[in-house]
């Protein structure tokens, strides 16, 4: 809770005064403002104290003095008002002076008696005021302090000041009872440098007083009932009693003149509280100039709070969204935690998430997709799912990219001859295909052996599992569907006459959200086929195949036709076997040579070759919708940009070629590599290539532009992934990460091994095919929090 | 050059000049509409000592362009909350008067004030704890302990930026 709970705007004493005490503490004071030669009204005055209070580290030398000290004078209702003439003197010397007349015969009267408090000031009194040498007094102040200020003066006149100054003559005044004052004052900053400092301020009132006021006291009253009448001193001591603590007060043993001075303040309040607000302030800065640092550092503890404002509550809505929308995340999360307010604040628009997410350049994937759905079932609200998602990407490339992260590193050998072919996995099982006709399938928790699928007679080169159906072509040139679970071969289809190179599944899963109207959208968003197969092969034909479900029967085994003894038998005998396989849907040709690679897009499908040539097709037609001529050799990677309604291919030319999937024509041509080119992959805006230059490059995927290139391995890429945050490639021994945003290189992720075949990562996992030892092994680093202190495994047995 | 009188909510009144004053869209508008005008432009929402603050702002910017065509999301993709050196200077003031001075910007229809009195909100929470915003903005911690674990872990920033 608040000490000082509420607290009026109108309250204008403290507010000056936190003014110039907040002034004070920034040395950073415009100096622009406070110059005189401006002639602007503004309302500063710079004040040089040069001697007074340095042993008791008041107020430092520049100080600020609001406008109000330098804004008013006094008149009487006889209509004989105080007159200083401006040609003597700057308005506001003349002010600040008046001021301090009224400060000296305070306290002249109060040592007149209290008598005097009622009765119209006596000529002793006036002379007490007014006699002295008021030149002198001048030329004193002006060694003492220098002024300069500006503003015009504004006429505040009061009753209650008249009481107090109602003279007719402006004599010159001697500063004898000034000096008297100053003493008194001093009396605070002698007893609070002497002082337990934490109830310095406010204990020795308390003790002497008998009314036991207590500044605490009277402050917070003040700030509680700022309208109540300031000049009922019952209501003021029947308040502030109740604060006082005897027992808590500390002894302090002062001398009589101390004693007489603390026990005039209480008739000091009382009459405090009736003057008009620019003396109360010009008395406060005083009091406070000639106070010591910890009593001000005390009372400023105190008052700080009363000018404190809770920001996100109190203003309007849509300025906290604008508050809100220039704070990082992290400031974000921070303030969600502060109040309930707050936090209902912060969660009520997902926007600011949103431009985080797009500003950190965070790709939306497919994941995040799903976790929405989830989420939203789960009536989430739509701002902390944008929350969650966006702290899901940061967390990822935050555990990625920090060099200290220690991944942990589950490590198995595997069965295998020669080479590692394909690999897949989830954070259930990993699926790695090798030259020994076997697809083996293991756990990604332990390593363990969790299933074999035999049935490939010769090495399988391509594989891809959706949900528990995996498919895979092999050199054996036919095309398997498997049940990963039961290890249950499903299917075999024949038609291939040569090695099958490439395969896909497409499933409506991979439809991304409808693309841009203005677009004929050349990807339909619906697929006139239900899923389906794309196989390429070596005999340079792509076959489309309807996807079986795993519950449905084993069709016939149909043996190669190559007992047929003419070319048209043969052929016919192929068209029969095709047309009784209920699967195949139709074969695309076109390509002169070897179909290296392909890319799915709903009903595209687009292949690269031997021969030079990309070729664009209809799935569900079959119709060949562009040949694109421009590569000088063999192409070995195609890839589809949904977005952009673009695909792109890279092969031996060593050249990126960027295509118009709607016109066909040839966008860019990205060149940089020096060697082949063998594989590009994208996502979103970023493309990356690796070559066997022994570099990765970066490119804008929208203009084609080389934004990095990534020197740091010494022989081909072999292979590598990459996202929004970071590429992880590998060249023979080594497996290096980069941070693909800056290009630079991160670390190593495994090195002195004698061959990485394969890597992939799926969010904090990564999974390379490596060779160490002459053995082929799996490791799997895990980069989450969770993950469990690195081990390796000896052989595991299935 | 032309003047204009603006009246504060208590009754003080500032000659300023046109080009000062148009610093607000709220007056610009007026004057545009209304031509000109002898009469003073009563400000009810705004009190002499904000008012007083703000005109110094806008003498100070009465020569800036007018950038209220900027583009909105790329100020807030960038999240630069960087404010200039003189704005600094002037909104250097305690959390009364930033208030004040937010709110009657708001009300007078001065963004880029408006805008820099928001971004030193945005500087006084960011890269603070939870406990450090609520000394900052005097705000009492009403959560549960239960809910504040929740919320805590809600909002978990494992990491150091």
């Amino acid at each position: 809770m608040p000490l000082l709970p509420s607290v009026s705007k109108s309250n204008n004493l403290s507010q000056t005064f936190l003014a110039f005490m907040e002034r004070d503490k920034q040395d950073t004071l415009s100096k622009a403002t406070l110059d005189p030669c401006e002639g602007s009204d503004s309302p500063i005055i710079e004040k040089r104290e040069r001697s007074s209070n340095s042993e008791s580290g008041s107020l430092s030398a520049r100080v600020f003095v609001p406008k109000e000290f330098s804004s008013f004078h006094f008149s009487s209702p006889s209509g004989n008002d105080l007159h200083f003439t401006n040609n003597e003197m700057t308005p506001a010397v003349q002010n600040l002076e008046l001021l301090q007349v009224v400060l000296n015969a305070f306290f002249a009267r109060q040592q007149s008696g209290p008598d005097l408090l009622a009765s119209p000031p006596s000529q002793q009194l006036k002379r007490a005021l007014f006699g002295g040498d008021r030149r002198e007094l001048r030329k004193r102040r002006m060694i003492t302090s220098t002024y300069t200020c500006r503003g015009p003066s504004c006429a505040s006149p009061t009753s209650q000041t008249d009481a107090i100054v109602n003279c007719n003559e402006g004599s010159p005044h001697t500063d004898k009872p000034r000096s008297a004052s100053r003493s008194d004052l001093q009396f605070n900053s002698q007893t609070s440098a002497s002082d337990n400092h934490s109830s310095e301020l406010f204990a020795p009132i308390p003790l002497v007083s008998q009314t036991s006021t207590s500044l605490r006291g009277s402050l917070s009253q003040r700030a509680a009932f700022p309208s109540s009448s300031p000049s009922s001193p019952s209501s003021t001591s029947s308040a502030t009693s109740a604060v006082h603590t005897p027992t808590n007060a500390p002894v302090i043993h002062s001398s009589p003149s101390q004693m007489e001075a603390v026990m005039k303040m209480q008739s000091l309040l009382t009459s405090f509280s009736s003057f008009p607000k620019p003396v109360q302030s010009y008395l406060i800065f005083h009091f406070l100039q000639n106070s010591h640092k910890h009593t001000i550092q005390e009372i400023s503890s105190l008052l700080n709070p009363l000018f404190q404002r809770d920001f996100l509550a109190l203003l309007p809505q849509e300025i906290c969204r604008l508050i809100i929308n220039y704070l990082d995340a992290s400031s974000l999360c921070m303030a969600a935690q502060v109040s309930r307010r707050w936090n209902t604040l912060l969660n009520c628009s997902r926007e600011p998430w949103e431009n985080l997410f797009r500003a950190d350049a965070f790709h939306w994937e497919r994941k995040d997709e799903e976790l929405r759905q989830k989420w939203l079932q789960q009536s989430v609200s739509p701002c902390t799912i944008m929350k969650r998602i966006y702290l899901r990407h940061h967390r990822l490339r935050h555990k990625w990219l920090d060099k200290n992260t220690k991944p942990s590193v589950l490590s198995f050998p595997i069965q295998a001859n020669n080479v590692i072919t394909a690999l897949q996995f989830d954070f259930e099982k990993v699926v790695v295909t090798s030259d020994d006709y076997v697809i083996h399938i293991y756990s990604t928790k332990t390593g363990k052996l969790l299933q074999r699928l035999e049935g490939h007679e010769d090495e399988v080169w391509a594989f891809q599992y959706v949900g528990n159906t995996l498919v895979s072509g092999s050199s054996d040139k036919t095309v398997r569907v498997w049940n990963m679970e039961t290890g249950e071969c499903k299917q075999v289809f024949y038609g291939h006459t040569s090695v099958i190179r490439c395969l896909r599944i497409v499933t409506n899963d991979d439809l991304h959200p409808t693309l841009n109207d203005e677009n004929t959208p050349v990807i339909t968003n619906s697929l006139p086929l239900n899923s389906y197969i794309v196989t390429g092969s070596r005999d340079s034909t792509i076959r489309v195949w309807k996807l079986p479900d795993l519950t449905d029967p084993t069709i016939p085994a149909q043996q190669e036709t190559t007992a047929a003894n003419t070319e048209e038998a043969a052929a016919s005998a192929a068209v029969d076997r095709d047309n009784s396989n209920p699967y195949y849907i139709r074969t695309l040709r076109g390509h002169a040579l070897t179909v290296r690679d392909i890319a799915c897009a709903g009903d595209i499908v687009v292949s690269g070759s031997y021969d030079g040539t990309v070729r664009v097709w209809q799935a569900s037609t079959g119709e060949c919708l562009h040949v694109l001529r421009g590569h000088v050799d063999r192409v070995y990677s195609v890839i589809i940009d949904e977005t952009r309604q673009r695909c792109i291919s890279a092969g031996v030319d060593a050249c990126i070629r960027i295509w118009s999937l709607i016109t066909g024509e040839c966008l860019h041509v990205l060149s940089g590599h020096t060697s082949l080119v063998c594989q590009v992959s994208l996502t979103q805006d970023i493309l990356v290539s690796g070559s066997t230059d022994a570099t990765l490059r970066v490119w804008d995927a929208e203009t084609g532009k080389c934004k990095h290139v990534l020197k740091g391995h010494l022989r081909h890429v072999t292979c590598f992934q990459h996202d929004e945050s970071k590429v992880i490639s590998s060249s023979d021994g080594t497996l290096k990460l980069w941070d693909v945003r800056t290009g630079t290189f991160v670390r190593d992720l495994l090195s002195d091994l004698q061959l990485i075949f394969q890597v992939k990562f799926v969010e904090y996992k990564c999974v390379a095919a490596i060779l160490r030892n002459n053995r082929m092994y799996l490791d799997i680093l895990d980069f989450s929090d969770n993950a469990t202190s690195p081990r390796i495994t000896s052989d595991v047995t299935a | 050059m032309s003047k204009v009188k603006l009246l504060s909510s208590d009754n003080e009144e500032f000659t300023v000049d046109r080009i000062v004053a148009e610093k607000s869209i709220l007056i610009k508008n007026m004057l545009e509409d209304m031509g000109e005008m002898n009469v003073p432009i009563p400000l009810p929402n705004v009190s002499s000592n904000v008012l007083r603050k703000i005109i110094e702002w806008c003498e100070h910017h009465k020569n800036d362009l007018y950038t209220g065509n900027e583009d909105e999301t790329e100020i807030r993709l960038k999240k630069s909350t960087d404010i200039d050196e003189w704005d600094q200077k002037f909104i250097s003031v305690d959390q009364e008067m930033l208030f004040e001075i937010i709110l009657a910007s708001n009300y007078l229809d001065i963004k880029p004030l408006l805008d820099t009195g928001c971004k030193t909100i945005a500087n006084m929470i960011r890269g603070k704890s939870p406990e450090d915003i609520r000394k900052t903005f005097n705000i009492p911690n009403d959560f549960t302990p239960e809910e504040e674990e929740q919320i805590r872990k809600e909002n978990e920033w494992a990491e150091d930026r």
